[in-house]
């Protein structure tokens, strides 16, 4: 699959992939939304990619006309479960981490299923979706 | 030219005070810390001392960057997790990290990795479906030894299953944290004899190894950091 967008966040180019219905929704967005890639260091490692107000969008740039896109490596307190909005969870106490820009990742894959954004990113190029 | 001068010599005196005056209150804030730090080293030694030795450790203790050593010594893709999950998140929090790879774990230094996973002994491995609906995939297989040994295939199966997991879960690779070591400023550091002694190749390995070396190059920076762990 080709890469459909390029980006760069502090200087580190993101090869981005949409997904069908991704795009479709795109086209049919009237308000902005702003979308968040999470590294999150707790018990694992874990990646994902969450819809965020604008007030949380960090690191942030412009995909299109209407969806903005962050990148944010965050340290919690706690094994933070995946459907936990970490800003809003009481549990969960967000630590910055140092020099967030080392863990820019190499690739991202946007999806919209279900009424919801999600995706995928990573930072092999062998373990790249496309 | 005399009123001229006379002026002249009005601001030249009113400096003079104005900065005599300045100095007079620094002087005299000094005298009364001076006094107020004699009074209570004579009033009780130790408490000024420990406190002050207190102060002194703390500031010491917030100018020096935490380190940490692991010694890698497994190389299958569950003992894998630990080393790079901890070497990461430390290495995020802007600790110096070390990673010594020796024995199996070197495994883990491979350009091409390529991970596994037995049921054989590890009794406390959960074995479970990573597809299907929610009761489907609570259910815990637990699968006898005597027969998981004797399926031909079984642990590339269980090893799957574990990767399905993992990814159904977002948590990241062991390619993908070993990259995040790498750029974090983790050093990779791999045991000369391990690779002499398995008959490998250094091309065998990535390029971002930072040293070759034995356990007596290792262990003076292990003996320095501040946490060292074997896994």
């Amino acid at each position: 699959m080709s890469i459909d967008h390029v980006i760069a966040i502090k200087g580190k180019n993101i090869a981005i992939n949409y997904s069908k219905s991704a795009k479709q929704q795109f086209s049919r967005l009237s308000s902005p939304v702003y979308l968040e890639m999470e590294l999150l260091f707790s018990c694992m490692v874990t990646k994902r990619i969450v819809q965020v107000s604008e007030k949380h969008c960090s690191l942030q740039v412009q995909l299109n006309n209407s969806v903005f896109l962050s990148f944010r490596p965050i340290r919690t307190n706690v094994c933070a479960p995946n459907d936990v909005d970490i800003y809003e969870h009481d549990a969960v106490e967000i630590i910055d981490i140092e020099e967030p820009e080392r863990f820019i990742p190499d690739w991202l894959y946007i999806d919209y299923s279900n009424n919801i954004w999600g995706g995928e990113f990573g930072y092999s190029r062998k373990s790249k979706k496309f | 030219m005399k009123y001229r001068n006379s002026i002249a010599l009005k601001l030249v005196t009113y400096i003079l005070i104005y900065e005599s005056r300045i100095m007079s209150e620094s002087t005299i804030a000094e005298v009364h810390d001076e006094t107020l730090m004699s009074t209570s080293i004579q009033k009780n030694p130790d408490a000024w001392f420990e406190q002050k030795f207190k102060e002194h450790m703390q500031k010491h203790k917030q100018s020096i960057t935490p380190s940490l050593s692991i010694v890698v010594t497994k190389g299958s893709l569950d003992w894998a997790y630990p080393p790079f999950i901890l070497a990461s998140s430390a290495a995020a929090l802007g600790w110096d990290v070390d990673l010594f790879f020796t024995f199996y774990g070197l495994s883990l230094l491979k350009n091409d990795l390529d991970l596994s996973i037995t049921p054989m002994g590890n009794t406390a491995m959960p074995m479970k479906m990573p597809f299907g609906p929610n009761w489907f995939q609570n259910i815990n297989w637990n699968i006898p030894n005597a027969l998981s040994t004797n399926i031909p295939g079984f642990d590339k199966m269980a090893t799957s299953l574990m990767q399905k997991t993992i990814s159904n879960n977002g948590i990241a690779s062991i390619e993908e944290l070993r990259e995040l070591s790498i750029e974090a400023g983790v050093k990779m550091i791999a045991c000369q004899m391990t690779v002499e002694l398995f008959g490998w190749d250094r091309a065998d390995f990535i390029s971002e190894v930072d040293d070759w070396v034995g356990a007596a190059s290792f262990l003076p920076t292990a003996k320095d950091s501040d946490v060292t762990l074997f896994i």
